[in-house]
């Protein structure tokens, strides 16, 4: 009989405190971007419980977003997705009046191409897509896409397990723009990578930073953030924008449709554009902030690590992908025939 | 109430339990798959439910060939390897170990109360170019330089083998530890050899557990998906891997689930063929 007093009361006990922790937040960014201490920090300073799930593709966020409710408040697409979910109507409409801090954006972040207005999506960070190798086989530093092609080091070669990434390298090598629509462009760049297929290790957009700092690979296509995380115990292991350009992207936070929490997630967006969170943000994950006041906070070894912001020089020849529309076809055929070769 | 009628209530209440997550967890999810194989496509990457045989037409395209192919190889040659390997295995668990078999049988078990993923990550250590058999060859003077083995296909093999070993061992064990020790002794009185009463005795009574072991590995090995891009470097594309392609990254679901629906008939085929062998060779034992 006690035994069943206590199992009652530890029920109803259980039912009271669920339905008294009301404010919930569930958050879906890049894996790296988003550290865990500044969502502990933002969970603790509000008493928001956050869940905090992280993908490492934009289309792996999308196919869940357009699956239906996703459960998801908040998101972090890059400059290309934002347009593809605004489009699919699958965005809110952001109300700027719930983001006071929105006015801290840096002035080439405030008025960008694919988002006029911030209508959809508030910048976060910004970074490059380009190629990283480890010095310890590497002695000549490489300064073309052309280094993942050289047989001299076969099988030791990463390319970003990654469609529209693996193509800015398949194309620039080529001469072409990243993010074309020309079809016989892309199939250029699919042979390309086709015949990259036999030098290649693998295909990896997760732990690539890891396979480059302990040798498993020499060089690697990555993102500058996942590479300057793993510069930071490991100075072997070095950034370089190639001279074909590379490209440069800006993932920055929406609120899905669907959202259930909406009060939170702008509470959110708000939290990381205070100039302290947001240095600290840059700094953990070792990103480029879009914040002024934020990047005069950060330390000077971030601020002058040409990894996370490269010379104007470099940035000035990256391409920017934008949504390619119907030619999204003639990319995914292309990439099955690259993944499908022998 | 009759005795019969009440034993079909109390037979049905007891069933109701695991019919009914039968239906929810598997029968329905299914049936969800196979109309998403018939809709339509959006541009980007929403699915209209309707008729259209698009799908299934696009995929009997000459692209995806290899990847079927690629499938079928994997899974066979992985099915061969871990029978090549796990036969002896349970062959001395069940008929040599004697009261150690337990422990064997435990030994084989326990690391599967680990993650999968973390088991495959396990092996990304040990195969690595600065992992463990690298530094031991090297340290013992084996080899000179560490050779790759991440990236390639016998690294997807032993990815393979490790993960089917128990479901392959497990059957033959459970077919071999019942056989009846007087029959190899009659075997043995009559003047077969060793090798002689294993070929004709122990073998076939161990038959039902080998097929067993075929199905339990080949129907999972079709599907896999962490192994080939954990071991492999996800340079090779077979089933599992288009599935996931073609739902995350091309966002095609129509697409994904008509190779998911062709993927379950590949393999309802194969589970009905492992049923008809398995009757013969039972009928042919009476």
């Amino acid at each position: 009989m006690k035994n069943w007093k206590a199992l009652l009361a530890s029920v109803s006990l259980i039912a009271f405190t669920s339905g008294a922790s009301a404010a919930e937040l569930n958050i879906y960014a890049w894996s790296g971007e988003v550290p865990q201490e500044i969502v502990d920090d933002f969970a603790k300073e509000t008493g928001i419980t956050v869940t905090f799930d992280t993908y490492d593709s934009n289309e792996t966020m999308m196919a869940k977003l357009s699956a239906g409710a996703s459960g998801y408040d908040l998101i972090e697409p890059s400059q290309y997705t934002v347009q593809v979910l605004a489009k699919q109507g699958l965005l809110q409409e952001l109300d700027h009046a719930k983001i006071p801090n929105i006015g801290n954006l840096g002035a080439p972040f405030k008025n960008v191409s694919f988002d006029p207005g911030q209508k959809w999506s508030v910048p976060y960070i910004w970074g490059t897509t380009g190629l990283a190798y480890n010095e310890d086989c590497v002695k000549t530093p490489p300064t073309s896409w052309k280094a993942l092609w050289d047989p001299q080091y076969e099988g030791r070669i990463y390319m970003l397990d990654n469609m529209l990434a693996a193509y800015i390298a398949g194309l620039q090598v080529n001469g072409f723009d990243a993010g074309t629509t020309k079809a016989e462009e892309i199939e250029k760049a699919t042979q390309s990578l086709i015949e990259q297929k036999k030098v290649l290790g693998g295909y990896n957009s997760t732990n690539y930073g890891d396979l480059l700092a302990t040798g498993e690979a020499c060089l690697v296509q990555g993102w500058n953030g996942s590479i300057a995380q793993v510069m930071a115990t490991n100075p072997k292991v070095k950034y370089v924008i190639p001279e074909e350009g590379g490209s440069m992207w800006i993932d920055g936070f929406a609120i899905p449709k669907s959202a259930k929490n909406v009060e939170e997630a702008y509470k959110f967006i708000d939290y990381i554009m205070r100039p302290d969170v947001a240095a600290k943000a840059a700094d953990l994950s070792k990103s480029a902030t879009v914040i002024d006041k934020a990047k005069e906070l950060l330390p000077k070894e971030v601020v002058e690590n040409a990894a996370i912001y490269p010379p104007e020089a470099a940035l000035m020849k990256a391409d920017f992908i934008l949504d390619v529309g119907d030619a999204t076809k003639l990319y995914q055929d292309g990439w099955t025939k690259v993944k499908t070769a022998q | 109430m009759t005795a019969p009628r009440r034993g079909n209530l109390v037979t049905l209440a007891l069933l109701a339990p695991s019919l009914l997550s039968a239906i929810l967890l598997l029968a329905i999810p299914i049936l969800i798959v196979i109309a998403f194989s018939f809709a339509e496509q959006d541009t980007y990457g929403g699915a209209k439910f309707g008729f259209t045989l698009t799908s299934y037409r696009e995929l009997f395209q000459a692209i995806y060939l290899p990847i079927f192919l690629n499938s079928l190889q994997l899974a066979v040659v992985s099915t061969v390897i871990c029978l090549l390997v796990g036969y002896p295995i349970a062959y001395f668990i069940a008929l040599r170990a004697g009261r150690y078999a337990g422990l064997l049988l435990a030994l084989l078990l326990i690391p599967f109360w680990i993650d999968f993923i973390v088991r495959m990550s396990a092996w990304m250590v040990l195969l690595g170019r600065n992992g463990t058999i690298n530094s031991a060859l090297v340290g013992l003077g084996v080899i000179e330089q560490p050779i790759r083995m991440i990236g390639t296909y016998p690294a997807v093999l032993v990815g393979m083998l490790y993960a089917f070993l128990p479901t392959t061992v497990l059957p033959i064990y459970a077919a071999l530890s019942g056989l009846d020790g007087r029959l190899l002794e009659a075997a043995d009185d009559l003047g077969a050899t060793p090798l002689q009463s294993f070929w004709r005795i122990t073998f076939p009574l161990s038959l039902p557990g080998v097929m067993a072991a075929i199905l339990f590995v080949f129907v999972p090995a079709m599907g896999v998906y962490a192994i080939p891009v954990l071991l492999g470097g996800g340079k090779s594309i077979i089933l599992g891997n288009l599935i996931v392609q073609l739902f995350l990254d091309f966002r095609n679901i129509p697409l994904g689930a008509a190779v998911s629906v062709v993927l379950l008939a590949i393999s309802s085929v194969i589970i009905v063929c492992y049923m008809r062998v398995l009757r013969s060779v039972e009928e042919a034992r009476v």
